[in-house]
C-alpha cells in the first residue's frame, strides 16, 4: 500500500561504466539497464532505477562477475522536461 | 527434516587434482596464525576456496568448515550448523548450547556465545574456524554475533572469513592490535610463474612466454579467467592466434569464453550443464530424475574429469555442485534456450527431493517452478512439525511467496498466519484466517485430516481463545478455551497454551482457584512436552494470579521458581524470567526490601532487554522508579522514568496492564516533586477520566487518579477535587471489592483514610485504616502505606495510639525511618536550610544531656549555644528543645 503522505519520487537515472565489452543478454541481469559498448572497450550500462537498493544489488553483481568498475554516476534530470 | 544437517555444508573441500601451488600465499596465511582473523575477499573465481583447502592440507592445525548460503541467514540456523562444525573438532562443544537452540523462539544471543566461548577453551589444542562464503550472510544480528566473537576469542581459537566482500564486522580493534591478516584479489592473482605453471606444466598447452604474457595480462591474473582460457585452447592447433585474438577483443572474458567452451561440449553434455545449473547441488539419481535419462553418472564423471567448474561436496563424490560463476552463467543460458522447459524441471528437482526427504529443497523447487499447488501442500505437511519447533521464520518467507488465494484454502497455511497474527497482534487479521481455515476444512481439493480435522478445529479454538482474551472478551476466551482442550489431544504440544489461556481468563474472572488448577495441569504438560519456555510462562500466569489476589507469600515463591527455569542442561534463563524477576523485585519492594528489589530488577531488566520482553523491561523500569524514590535518589527515580516514557513512546503497543503500571510510577514520582499540574496532564494524557467506565478486568488505572484527586484537594481545599475523589472512590470501591485484588483492596482503603483525613472526619479515616491493615497484616504489605507519606504517616501514629494492629503499625512506621518518600527535607520545607554546627547542635538536643553540658560537648560557651538554639528554632519554626526535636524527627533531619 502506498503512503499518500509520502513524496512520490522520481526514478533516478544512473549511468555505470565498466572495463570490456557486455553482450546484450546482461542487460536482464542489470535491472534492464541499457548497454552501450563504446569505442574505448568499455561498457556502459545507463538508465532509471528505482532506488539506491537497486543500484547496490548491480554494484554488488558487477563486483561478483569480477568486472572492473570504472564509474558510477546520477543523470541529474532537467527538470523542464519531467 | 530442517533439523537434519546437511553435512556437505561442514564437508572441508578436497583440493582439486592439478593444483598449481602457492608456496607464497601459504606463507602469507601461516604468518598470520597467532592472530584472531584471517580475512580472504576477493570476487569470484580468485581461488578463495582453493587456497584455504590447500592451506588446511599442508597444516597440522585443527579445522572446522562451514560452507555458508543463503538459508543461514537465520540466528537458530547459523548457530547450529556453527557449532556442528565446531564438534567435528570436539564432539562435546555443543553441550549447553544446542538446547538453547532446540527451543522455542529467538535464541538469547549473548549468552549464546558466551557459553561457546567457555566451551571452545575446553578444547585444549589450537583450531581455526573456516566461514566461507561469508558475504551470502546478510543478517546483522549475525555479524554482530560474530563481532562479539570475535572480540572475546579465547587465544586458542582463530577465524577465517572468506567471501566476496568484506564482511560488515568491526574488526578495527583487532587490526590495531595486528590480529588480522588479509589476503585480497592483488595477492590472489596469479603471477607469471604461477601462470606458466598453470598453462604448460599442469595443462600441458606448451604456450610461449609471450603468448602467456598475454593471456596474464588479459586476465588479470583472475584464475577462473584463466582456466576458461586453457580449457578453450585444449587441442586447438592455433594457440597463438587464439591467445592474439582474445587478447585483443574487449569482450568480458566469461561472454568470450564460456561459450567458447560449452559450445567444445558435445550436445548431450551441454544440455545436461544447462538443465542441472537449476541444482544447487545434484547427485547422479537426482540428475537422472530431473533429466529423464539414466546415465547421468557417465556425464558427471566426465565433466568431473573435463575440469569444467565441478565442486564436489563429500568425499563419496555423490553430491556435487557448479562454480557459483559457472552455474549462474550455465542458468543464464538455460532462461534463454529454453525458459519454458524450465518449470517442469523444478517440478521434477521438487519431486525428487519430497521423495527423498528433503523437504525443503522440494518446497523450494516448486516455489521457483511457480508450482505453488504443490508447494502449498508440502508447507501443508511439514507445517504442524515446524510450528513445534517454532520456525515461524522459514514457514513465514514460504507463505510469502504462496499467493494468497492458494494460502486460504488450505487449514495449516491459514493457521500458521494466525499464530503469526497472534504474535504480531493482528486479532483481526487473525481471525479472517480462522474463518479462511473453516472453510479450508470444508474443501474437497485439500486432503481430508487423519483426525477428521479435531487438531485443526483445536488450534482455531485456542487462537480465538487468545484473540478474546487479548481483547477482553472473558466469557468467549473461556468458552474457546474449553473446546481447544475437547479437540486437542492429551500431549499435543501446544495444547498447554489453550490450558493457560483459559486460566488467564478464569483469573480475569474471579475464579482463582480454578485457575491455579489449570495453570499446574498445564505446567505439567509442558514439561511434559519438554517444552520449558512455554512451562515457564505459565508459573508466570500461576505467580500473578496470587499477586492480583495479594497473596504476596506464595505468589514470591513462585516466581522464584518461575526464574529459576533455565533451558535444560544449561545455566542460561530463560526470557520469562526477566518478567518474573520484575514481579518478584515489586513483591520485595512491597516489603520494603530496597537492596533486594533493586537487585531483582535491574536483572530482571538485563534479561527482558537481551530477550526482548518489552512490557516486563517497561515494568521493570516502572518499579526502579518507585525504589529510587523511596531511598531518596530522585536523580536515578527521574533517569528510570526516562525509560519508561521513552518505550511508552517508542512501543505504542504495550500492553494496557504495562502502561498503567508505568503511569503509576511516574505520577507518584511527579507528586513526589510536588509537580501536581505535569501530574495531571499525563493522567489526562493517557485517556484516564474519573467519569469513565471502570472495567473490573484491570480497574488499577483509577486508583492513579483517585491519589492524584486526594493530593490537589489537599492543596486546594476549597476545589472539588475532593468530593470527586469521594465519589470516584466509591465507585471503584464497588468494582475492586467485587474482584478479589487484595492488593488494590488495601491501596483503595488507605487512599480512603486519606481521603477522609483531608476531609477532616477522623474516625470514618480510622476506621478505613484499620480495615486496610487488617486486610495487609498477613501479607506484610509495608510501601503501600508509607509511600502515601507523612499524612499516612499520622494517621498510622493515631491508630497505633488507639492499639490497632499495634505490632504490625508499628513495623511499618519503623519503615519510615531510614528514607522518606518526600524530597530532600532540608532543601525543600525549610526556608533557610540548617548549617552543619546547627545540625550537631540539634543531634545534641535530642540527647538527655543539659545546656552546659552541650556547650562543654561543643567546646563553645553558653552564650553561643544559646545563639545556635535560638537560630534552630527560629528556622524550624518551634519555640522549645521538646517541639525542635520533634519537629526535625519529622523532618528527617538527623
Amino acid at each position: 500500500m502506498h503512503d499518500a503522505n509520502a513524496p512520490i519520487r522520481e526514478p533516478e537515472i544512473y549511468e555505470i561504466r565498466i572495463q570490456g565489452h557486455l553482450q546484450d543478454k546482461w542487460s536482464e541481469r542489470f535491472f534492464g539497464l541499457d548497454l552501450t559498448r563504446e569505442d574505448d572497450g568499455s561498457t556502459t550500462l545507463s538508465g532509471p532505477l528505482p532506488d539506491q537498493t537497486a543500484l547496490h544489488s548491480i554494484l554488488q553483481r558487477i563486483s561478483n562477475l569480477n568486472l572492473r568498475l570504472i564509474s558510477v554516476s546520477e543523470i541529474q534530470q532537467d527538470p523542464e522536461n519531467k | 527434516m530442517s533439523t537434519t544437517l546437511l553435512a556437505t555444508k561442514l564437508y572441508i573441500p578436497t583440493p582439486r587434482k592439478n593444483l598449481v601451488p602457492r608456496p607464497r600465499l601459504i606463507e602469507q596465511l601461516e604468518a598470520g596464525q597467532d592472530g584472531k582473523l584471517i580475512l580472504v575477499s576477493a570476487p569470484a573465481g580468485f581461488g578463495k576456496t582453493t587456497l584455504l583447502v590447500e592451506w588446511i592440507q599442508s597444516s597440522d592445525k585443527l579445522f572446522a568448515w562451514l560452507s555458508l548460503d543463503e538459508g543461514d541467514n537465520n540466528l537458530k540456523r547459523f548457530f547450529t550448523y556453527l557449532i556442528a562444525a565446531l564438534q567435528k573438532i570436539d564432539v562435546s562443544i555443543g553441550d549447553g548450547i544446542l538446547p538453547l537452540l532446540e527451543a522455542t523462539g529467538e535464541p538469547p544471543v549473548e549468552p549464546l556465545i558466551t557459553t561457546l566461548i567457555n566451551n571452545s577453551v575446553m578444547i585444549e589444542s589450537e583450531f581455526w574456524l573456516v566461514l566461507d562464503d561469508y558475504h551470502l550472510i546478510t543478517n546483522s544480528e549475525i555479524h554482530d554475533a560474530i563481532s562479539f566473537l570475535l572480540e572475546h576469542l579465547p587465544p586458542n581459537a582463530h577465524i577465517v572469513i572468506s567471501g566476496r566482500v568484506d564482511p560488515p564486522i568491526t574488526i578495527s580493534r583487532l587490526r590495531a592490535r595486528h590480529q588480522v591478516t588479509e589476503v585480497r584479489p592483488n595477492d590472489l592473482r596469479f603471477i607469471e610463474s604461477e601462470c606458466k605453471t598453470f598453462l604448460n606444466d599442469l595443462s600441458g598447452l606448451d604456450l610461449s612466454v609471450e603468448d602467456i604474457s598475454a593471456l596474464l595480462a588479459r586476465t588479470e591474473g583472475w584464475i577462473t579467467g584463466l582456466q576458461l582460457a586453457a580449457l578453450s585452447m585444449q587441442g586447438r592447433e592455433d594457440k597463438s592466434e587464439f591467445v592474439a585474438t582474445f587478447s585483443g577483443s574487449h569482450h568480458y572474458i566469461i561472454d568470450y569464453l564460456i561459450d567458447e567452451v560449452v559450445a567444445r561440449q558435445s550436445d548431450e553434455v551441454r544440455s545436461f550443464l544447462y538443465r542441472t545449473s537449476i541444482l544447487e547441488r545434484f547427485c547422479t539419481p537426482i540428475c537422472n530424475a530431473v533429466l529423464g535419462i539414466s546415465d547421468s553418472k557417465r556425464i558427471i564423471d566426465y565433466i568431473d574429469e573435463a575440469n569444467l567448474f565441478l565442486v564436489p561436496l563429500d568425499d563419496e563424490r555423490q553430491w556435487y555442485r557448479y562454480h557459483h560463476l559457472f552455474a549462474e552463467f550455465l542458468y543464464q543460458r538455460l532462461m534463454e534456450k529454453e525458459p519454458d522447459h524450465v518449470p517442469q524441471l523444478h517440478r521434477q528437482a521438487s519431486i525428487w527431493f519430497e521423495g527423498n526427504g528433503f523437504l525443503i529443497e522440494a518446497i523450494d523447487h516448486a516455489l521457483e517452478g511457480k508450482e505453488f499447488t504443490r508447494a502449498a501442500g508440502l508447507v501443508e505437511s511439514v507445517g504442524p512439525e515446524m510450528m513445534m519447533r517454532s520456525e515461524f521464520d522459514q514457514l513465514n518467507s514460504w507463505l510469502d511467496a504462496i499467493p494468497q488465494e492458494q494460502v486460504n484454502s488450505w487449514p495449516w497455511l491459514c493457521i500458521i498466519r494466525a499464530w503469526m497474527c497472534q504474535r504480531w497482534a493482528q486479532f483481526d487479521e487473525g481471525e479472517n484466517y480462522l474463518q479462511c481455515a473453516e472453510q479450508a476444512l470444508e474443501l474437497e481439493t485439500t486432503p481430508e485430516p487423519m483426525d477428521g480435522g479435531e487438531v485443526i478445529q483445536g488450534q482455531i479454538c485456542a487462537l480465538r481463545s487468545l484473540f478474546s482474551l487479548s481483547k477482553g472478551q472473558i466469557p468467549p476466551a473461556i468458552e474457546y478455551a474449553n473446546l481447544a482442550l475437547d479437540y486437542l489431544p492429551e500431549g499435543y504440544f501446544n495444547r498447554p497454551v489453550a490450558a493457560d489461556a483459559l486460566g488467564i481468563a478464569m483469573r480475569v474472572s474471579g475464579d482463582y482457584e480454578g485457575a491455579v488448577r489449570l495453570f499446574r495441569e498445564a505446567r505439567k504438560d509442558s514439561l511434559a512436552a519438554g517444552n520449558r519456555i512455554l512451562a515457564q510462562a505459565i508459573t508466570m500466569e500461576w505467580g500473578i494470579t496470587y499477586f492480583n489476589q495479594g497473596k504476596l507469600f506464595p505468589a514470591a515463591d513462585t516466581f522464584r521458581e518461575a526464574i529459576s527455569y533455565t533451558y535444560q542442561d544449561t545455566q542460561i534463563k530463560i526470557p520469562y524470567a526477566s518478567g518474573a524477576s520484575v514481579y518478584l523485585a515489586a513483591i520485595l519492594y512491597e516489603w520494603n526490601d530496597l537492596d533486594q528489589s533493586m537487585i531483582q530488577v535491574e536483572e530482571g531488566i538485563q534479561i527482558g532487554v537481551q530477550a526482548k520482553m518489552v512490557d516486563a523491561v517497561a515494568i521493570g523500569y516502572g518499579i526502579m522508579v518507585r525504589i529510587s524514590l523511596a531511598q531518596g535518589d530522585l536523580d536515578a527515580a527521574l533517569t528510570a522514568n526516562e525509560q519508561v516514557e521513552k518505550m511508552n513512546i517508542d512501543l505504542p503497543d504495550l500492553e494496557h496492564k504495562t502502561t498503567t503500571m508505568a503511569l503509576d510510577s511516574q505520577v507518584r514520582l511527579l507528586i513526589a516533586a510536588g509537580k501536581l499540574p505535569e501530574a495531571s496532564l499525563v493522567i489526562q494524557e493517557h485517556g484516564l477520566r474519573a467519569n469513565d467506565e471502570i472495567l473490573n478486568v484491570y480497574p488499577f488505572g483509577h486508583l492513579i487518579l483517585t491519589r492524584l484527586l486526594i493530593y490537589l484537594g489537599r492543596e486546594d481545599p476549597q476545589g472539588n477535587h475532593l468530593s470527586e475523589a469521594n465519589v470516584l472512590l466509591n465507585r471503584l470501591k464497588e468494582v475492586i471489592f467485587s474482584t478479589g485484588y487484595r492488593g488494590a483492596m488495601i491501596e483503595l482503603l488507605a487512599l480512603e483514610a486519606l481521603l477522609f483525613d483531608a476531609l477532616d472526619s477522623s474516625s470514618q479515616a480510622m476506621s478505613a485504616l484499620s480495615e486496610a491493615l487488617s486486610l495487609a497484616e498477613p501479607e506484610g504489605y509495608i510501601r503501600t502505606f508509607v509511600d502515601e507519606g507523612e499524612s499516612m504517616r499520622d494517621l498510622l501514629r493515631v491508630a497505633y495510639s488507639q492499639g490497632i494492629s499495634k505490632e504490625y503499625t508499628s513495623s511499618i512506621l519503623a519503615a519510615f525511618k531510614p528514607h522518606q518518600v518526600r524530597p530532600k527535607p532540608t532543601s525543600q520545607f525549610l526556608v533557610e536550610p540548617l548549617t552543619e554546627r546547627e545540625l550537631e547542635v540539634l543531634k545534641l538536643l535530642r540527647t538527655e544531656l543539659t545546656g552546659p553540658e552541650i556547650a562543654q560537648e561543643l567546646s563553645v560557651s553558653l552564650n553561643t549555644l544559646r545563639t545556635h538554639t535560638k537560630n534552630i528554632y527560629s528556622k524550624l519554626n518551634v519555640t522549645n528543645r521538646r517541639a525542635a526535636v520533634h519537629k526535625a524527627e519529622e523532618l528527617d533531619l538527623f
